[in-house]
């Protein structure tokens, strides 16, 4: 067999430009108070290979603002000044075969803050919450569906004074979700904190270009695999199910 | 040794004191100074600058008459300074960096409304600033006289250059688009200048000065004893590139990636922690014992800190700021910010950002 071209650094480019052209559409959007750590995930993911065909970028803090009317159960939360935090690490396979995960490292948080007004104050308020690629090699007490969705978590528990706060704060229940890469991941906040009236340039051609693309490399393959399962040949799959949803029932 | 000549129609015992200030006990920078008016003729001061690799103008120079000859004269700084500009294109004389020096009041009258010159200077620097800080005025004048030097050098010597090399770092640190502008024209040693000191070294993004590098690494750069110690380590990633000698900077990249990422052990940016766990963590790793965390600004901010409060200068997580308006930011600048309470009570220099008005309005309705 004769090698293969390794097309790593155009695969790097291609991603960068998509992270570009998303940070030129929600600057238009204005609904970020600065774009910046997008073009700098951008240029991280332009100039620099975290190993040989993998590409990688970091999203460091992307402030969202002007949330949609979000319904907060107890009424002396305000959440009309609050704000929505979005960090993402991601590293993927440049060139992954069709059956295998994109994948090799995510993790992602969304931190909500708001205030509190408590009988003289008002205190800061927060939610967390994360998306991990659960990490295989390290031992677990419990079963981690290989993408999952927690609510709070150590990047909470950090932020919060320990004695006042009513909320308990666990890194449960870990919910199985989709993987994300910063498009699919930022379009899951918009998603979820603006009303669907707000974000009209979800539409867009270039918008819609944006998600089809990574929608396509990061779920099809997720899907594939999960539909595989139950499938005659389950046993050739290269990406086990069972590390997707580790309480998948095995009984072939 | 750097020789500028510094022109003012003020009487000499006023601005000599200004000139002291800066030069005293200096072995490196020299200033002489005249009145504009032996100046009536440009080619007289074309020729006479080739022995300078610099030029200081008061704002207004058509005021007062020489003592010597009783003559004004007819020309201002904007004016000198585009003629200077022009035949440095025509290279009838070498570049070389002109600064304003003039009192805050006339130049509220007239420069700052005159935005068609702001490019032709380097820096204006009020009068009271300089007797103020007239150190920091001698370093900078003297980083600029040998970054023109370097760059005209630099340029000279290839046709068509590398930027990593001529801001002596790697390539990666350099965002594509900054490459893009160098490449597309050939560029004046002025606009090289200009672009390096406003587009690079002014605006936080590929580089960051010492307190936005203590507030990323969630120290108390003043009260910590070890603060210099971690400097040291960090050094390789100091930029060496012009004007670094005056105007302080790092490159991010270097310091957030290649440095905190194996030093800290740690998978995930820095960003993501708050000043205590990072401060921890740099302590555990490095060994460095006397290094304090930075304090917010208020008791119920955040300290996930990653830029500054441009007012108080003191460490800011974004999400307690409020972006300032200024030059939209290129897409590798970052925003700027000053903290939610100096916005609200609306103190210093700094405008909140016209996207930032609003929400504003909302707090202070909240806060009664």
């Amino acid at each position: 067999m004769s090698p293969r071209k390794d097309n790593s650094s155009a695969i790097r480019a291609k991603i960068a430009s998509g992270l570009g052209n998303l940070a030129q559409l929600l600057n238009k959007e204005k609904i970020v108070r600065d774009v910046s750590p997008l073009y700098k995930a951008a240029e991280m993911c332009r100039n620099n290979a975290p190993a040989k065909g993998i590409w990688g970028y970091d999203v460091e803090p992307l402030i969202f603002r002007d949330l949609g009317e979000i319904k907060v159960f107890q009424n002396k939360f305000d959440t009309s000044n609050a704000t929505i935090t979005f960090s993402m690490t991601v590293k993927g396979k440049c060139e992954p075969s069709e059956d295998e995960d994109p994948l090799t490292t995510l993790g992602m948080q969304i931190i909500m803050s708001g205030e509190y007004e408590d009988d003289t104050d008002l205190k800061p308020a927060f939610s967390a919450w994360h998306l991990d690629r659960h990490n295989s090699e390290s031992e677990s007490a419990f079963l981690h569906p290989l993408y999952h969705l927690s609510f709070g978590g150590m990047h909470l528990e950090s932020q919060l004074d320990k004695k006042n706060t009513p909320v308990i704060l666990a890194d449960t229940p870990r919910i199985v979700h989709l993987p994300m890469d910063a498009i699919l991941g930022i379009d899951f906040v918009l998603t979820n904190f603006w009303q669907t009236s707000a974000l009209g340039f979800r539409n867009e051609g270039a918008y819609v270009n944006l998600l089809a693309e990574s929608q396509r490399n990061l779920w099809k393959p997720y899907f594939d695999t999960l539909h595989g399962f139950w499938q005659a040949n389950a046993h050739a799959l290269s990406w086990s199910p069972i590390e997707i949803i580790p309480q998948l029932a095995n009984n072939l | 040794m750097i020789k500028y000549l510094y022109l003012d129609d003020e009487e000499i015992t006023t601005i000599k004191p200004y000139r002291d200030m800066v030069v005293e006990h200096s072995k490196e920078l020299h200033i002489d100074v005249e009145h504009p008016a032996a100046f009536q003729n440009n080619s007289a001061l074309i020729t006479r600058l080739k022995g300078y690799q610099g030029l200081i103008l008061d704002w207004r120079l058509d005021e007062i008459s020489s003592k010597t000859d009783k003559k004004k004269a007819d020309f201002r700084a904007a004016t000198l300074a585009q003629e200077i500009r022009t035949r440095e294109t025509e290279k009838k004389i070498h570049p070389l960096p002109i600064v304003v020096w003039s009192q805050e009041s006339k130049l509220k009258r007239s420069y700052q409304g005159d935005f068609t010159s702001y490019d032709l200077f380097n820096f204006v620097y009020k009068k009271e600033e300089i007797v103020d800080n007239p150190n920091i005025v001698h370093d900078q004048l003297l980083s600029l006289a040998l970054g023109y030097k370097f760059i005209d050098k630099f340029k000279s010597a290839k046709k068509k250059f590398d930027l990593s090399d001529l801001l002596k770092a790697k390539d990666s640190y350099v965002d594509i688009r900054v490459q893009e502008y160098f490449n597309s024209t050939a560029r004046t040693v002025h606009e090289i200048a200009r672009f390096i000191i406003q587009d690079l070294l002014h605006r936080p993004g590929l580089m960051i000065d010492e307190l936005r590098l203590a507030s990323r690494l969630g120290i108390d750069k003043d009260a910590s004893k070890d603060w210099t110690k971690v400097l040291d380590l960090i050094a390789k990633y100091k930029y060496l590139g012009p004007f670094g000698e005056a105007w302080e900077r790092w490159w991010a990249y270097g310091v957030e990636k290649e440095w905190w990422l194996p030093t800290s052990d740690q998978d995930s940016p820095i960003s993501i922690l708050n000043a205590k766990e990072r401060v921890e963590i740099i302590k555990k790793k490095t060994g460095l014992r006397n290094l304090i965390m930075a304090e917010p600004i208020k008791p119920k901010y955040h300290t996930r800190f990653y830029t500054i409060c441009e007012y108080t200068g003191k460490p800011l997580d974004p999400i307690d700021g409020v972006i300032i308006s200024e030059k939209e930011p290129q897409p590798w600048q970052e925003r700027r910010y000053i903290s939610l309470d100096t916005a609200l009570e609306r103190r210093g220099e700094y405008d909140p950002h016209p996207t930032e008005l609003e929400r504003l309005k909302n707090i202070r309705r909240t806060r009664g």
